[in-house]
């Protein structure tokens, strides 16, 4: 989504007018705050994965861990198939 | 070069805007003394004759030389407490035109919309509706107080002092809760919940087993990790809502929180709740205060005022709250 937002920036340059319109800078900052919200809960999951590997592999934790039967998790990683931006022409198209 | 020129705008500014004032305030100093000398002497001079006239009383007791010597310093003493008193409504008045006059002048150069009120600053209300500081308050004091606009952030902040009595009886005293510079400003994000960003001791001290002793801290929202350890040395996070933490403390405004406090020198603490930011920065400095004793060097002593609204209002940059990119600045057009 950075990169396609970058872009994005770039063809507006050549259209001053459109850079003053009300109407893009609401859909620019639409885009920052889902950007921003996504970003949040991927690193809020990552610090929960991150306590909770910590509690697994840890002593005396570990114990307990092991008990329950609890292993560890994986951090969420983005792979470079699943970085979809966001289709803005589609959504105004639909 | 930036410093330079500044220095030499507002050297300019001093020059026509402050300098007059100056000279009109100079006549109210000399009268600030006049009266305090007015009531020492009264002071002295009243004293000085009750004393004298039990003289005799106290000769039989101790020695003359030391008789003399012990009633001259109890009545100059005593003189100095009485004209302090009695010579403090003076003195008062010059502070007051003081900062209504040349801190106003100040604050208007950097062209920001502010109104400036020298008795007045944020309310104890604001104060307790932080959550920073979790204590019954006693006594609470402000001064000071700037309210409006810098750059396109809402602020309202003024020096505080705060304290809080504990003990009974013989063991009664006041310990200081804060004493310093408070800010509240207006978040560049929209939020519901509550996030405290307070000074880490315990982990800092103790390492984990500190940590485990802030989990359990109850009097506080849970704990939250954000992964940052350079922050996580400096602070500790509470938070209602763990993914609002992360959306508000992003790894930009963790360093920049980080390097605000490096540079201020001090324990800053913040806290963010329902779409404003609070900040508390500790300082020993009284800031705005004229000298009573005449200066020799009146541009400096008013560039000292002008550099620390400078490190104030710097504030709201280091934190970057005047990029207002994401939603609030929308919701905030369609209010």
């Amino acid at each position: 989504m950075s990169s396609m937002l970058k872009g994005l920036m770039v063809q507006v340059e050549n259209y001053p007018d459109l850079k003053a319109s009300q109407n893009f800078l609401s859909l620019q900052r639409s885009l920052n705050e889902v950007e921003a919200q996504i970003s949040a809960a991927r690193r809020n999951y990552n610090a929960a994965v991150t306590v909770l590997n910590n509690g697994v592999e840890m002593f005396p934790s570990s114990i307990v861990a092991a008990m329950m039967g609890l292993k560890r998790k994986a951090v969420f990683e983005i792979t470079d198939t699943e970085r979809q931006n966001v289709d803005v022409r589609g959504l105004f198209r639909s | 070069m930036e410093m330079e020129n500044n220095k030499k705008n507002f050297s300019l500014y001093f020059d026509q805007k402050i300098y007059p004032e100056l000279k009109d305030l100079e006549k109210i100093r000399r009268e600030v003394w006049v009266s305090y000398l007015k009531w020492f002497l009264i002071a002295f001079g009243g004293l000085g004759g009750v004393v004298w006239y039990y003289f005799d009383a106290l000769k039989g007791y101790i020695p003359w030389e030391t008789a003399v010597l012990i009633c001259a310093l109890v009545v100059f003493i005593v003189s100095a407490l009485l004209s302090s008193v009695f010579g403090r409504s003076r003195y008062r008045y010059y502070v007051e035109e003081f900062k209504n006059r040349v801190i106003r002048q100040v604050i208007d150069f950097f062209g920001y919309n502010l109104l400036y009120a020298a008795d007045s600053g944020v309310s104890e209300h604001m104060f307790q509706a932080s959550g920073i500081f979790n204590v019954s308050l006693d006594v609470f004091k402000h001064e000071d107080g700037i309210t409006g606009t810098v750059g396109q952030t809402q602020v309202s902040l003024s020096e505080l002092c705060v304290k809080d009595v504990r003990g009974y009886g013989r063991n009664r005293r006041y310990v200081e809760i804060f004493n310093g510079l408070f800010i509240v400003a207006d978040f560049h994000k929209h939020f519901k919940g509550k996030t405290f960003v307070l000074t880490d001791h315990a982990e800092r001290v103790f390492g984990f087993i500190g940590k485990m002793f802030q989990e359990m801290n109850f009097s506080r929202p849970p704990l939250v990790c954000l992964g940052d350890p350079s922050f996580e040395k400096e602070f500790v996070v509470h938070s209602t809502d763990q993914q609002e933490a992360h959306y508000i403390l992003t790894p930009d405004m963790m360093k920049r929180m980080v390097r605000l406090k490096q540079s201020v020198k001090a324990p800053v603490q913040f806290s963010f709740v329902d779409s404003s930011i609070y900040i508390a920065i500790p300082q020993a400095k009284n800031m705005f205060e004229p000298k009573l004793f005449g200066t020799s060097h009146p541009r400096m002593q008013v560039y000292e005022y002008y550099t620390d609204l400078k490190r104030v209002f710097q504030v709201i940059e280091d934190l970057n709250l005047n990029t207002r990119i994401w939603s609030k600045a929308v919701m905030s057009k369609e209010r």
